[in-house]
């Protein structure tokens, strides 16, 4: 079983995208998904940071890339 | 479901793999502030009378740092703290920046100096890059901007100056010199004893992953940039920093371990090094270790 995850990337600019993941999927495996690298960003969840090895629990996430040169 | 603290029953924002600990909100914060205070306490002891110069840019990293020596030494009467920004003249990118470390230093009650690379070097940051040079953007304003935070901070009388740097900066560092074989700049990461004419350094955020001090700044609602300077980074610091990050990812710890070995390593190859000269520039007079110093090399001022 899969499922659908609308996130918002916010990295200086705003992208947005949907993604498929596992049903059981964790933070960390949506961020493999991705090829994001875990610690480039943190994921939040209505606006709270989440700890990554946590199961995804909501259709909507913002990732904030909070590692960038300068 | 959701994850608990560690240490108390709530909810946890934040997975350390490297401890193997979740922590809430509060305990995070307690966490962060604990590693600061330590690190402080073993490599930059805070004496009577201290003058603490920060460098702030409106970045998570140097803004953080102003927040926690403000939080831990601000009610201390015989510590001053100022907060000192450098605009390099990079449009679309530096103004915008400085305003957030405005609101900051402002939230705080901090005095803030502003200097800029017009003022002091005549010169500006944009108008370097479409210069033809030799070295990439980085090299000229990392010099330049060293120059002017030691003056600023000189001038004020500072006895400190801190920067922002955290773990992943110094493990990415470390590393860069490894592989360039490059001792002497080993050496001279460490803190260095004090020197005339050269503002003592201090890295409070050193044993700071970078995405906990971006997690730090958004907790406590920071005013911070997030967005990259259009110049952003040399080419080569971007690889070490993904092939560190890719390690950290698969072997957690990583970072720490660079740095701790690092440390261990400083001690013994300063005593094999002779110790780097100090003399004065000759033709700005500014503390350094050749008869020129960097920032006239580079403005070709020789
Ligand atoms: S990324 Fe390079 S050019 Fe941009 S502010 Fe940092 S050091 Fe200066
Ligand atoms: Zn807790
Ligand atoms: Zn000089």
């Amino acid at each position: 079983m899969s499922r659908k995850v609308h996130i918002t990337i916010q990295a200086g600019k705003i992208s947005e995208q949907t993604v498929e993941i596992a049903k059981d999927a964790t933070y960390e495996d949506l961020l493999n998904t991705l090829n994001i690298n875990q610690e480039t960003v943190l994921v939040l969840n209505g606006g709270n940071a989440v700890p990554l090895d946590g199961a995804v629990n909501s259709d909507k996430l913002t990732i904030l890339k909070v590692v960038t040169g300068g | 479901m959701t994850i608990k603290c560690k240490k108390c029953n709530h909810e946890a924002i934040v997975f350390q793999k490297y401890s193997g600990m979740h922590l809430c909100k509060r305990h995070f914060v307690e966490d962060v502030e604990r590693k600061i205070k330590l690190t402080i306490r073993k490599e930059y002891s805070i004496q009577k009378n201290d003058v603490i110069a920060v460098a702030v840019s409106g970045g998570k990293d140097s803004s953080v740092a102003l927040y926690v020596i403000h939080k831990i030494l601000g009610n201390r009467p015989d510590i001053k703290i100022v907060a000192i920004s450098v605009d390099e003249g990079i449009d679309g990118y530096r103004p915008e920046s400085i305003e957030l470390a405005k609101n900051l230093t402002e939230m705080l009650g901090v005095q803030h100096i502003i200097k800029s690379f017009k003022e002091v070097h005549g010169v500006t940051m944009d108008e370097l890059a479409a210069m033809d040079r030799e070295k990439g953007a980085c090299s000229y304003c990392g010099v330049l901007r060293k120059n002017i935070l030691n003056k600023a901070a000189l001038e004020i009388g500072a006895t400190k100056l801190v920067t922002g740097h955290n773990l992943d900066d110094e493990a990415q560092t470390i590393l860069l010199n490894h592989f360039r074989g490059d001792m002497e700049r080993m050496v001279r990461l460490a803190p260095p004893a004090a020197v005339e004419g050269l503002v003592l350094r201090a890295k409070p955020l050193k044993n700071i992953p970078e995405k906990e001090v971006a997690l730090y700044a958004l907790v406590n609602s920071l005013p911070v940039d997030f967005s990259e300077c259009p110049y952003a980074g040399e080419a080569i610091r971007g690889e070490i920093r993904e092939l560190l990050n890719d390690f950290e990812a698969k072997h957690p710890g990583t970072k720490y371990s660079l740095l701790r070995g690092f440390d261990k390593l400083v001690g013994a190859l300063a005593k094999e090094m002779p110790p780097a000269k100090i003399e004065k520039c000759r033709v700005c007079g500014e503390t350094c270790t050749e008869d020129i110093c960097q920032a006239c090399k580079l403005l070709g001022r020789a």
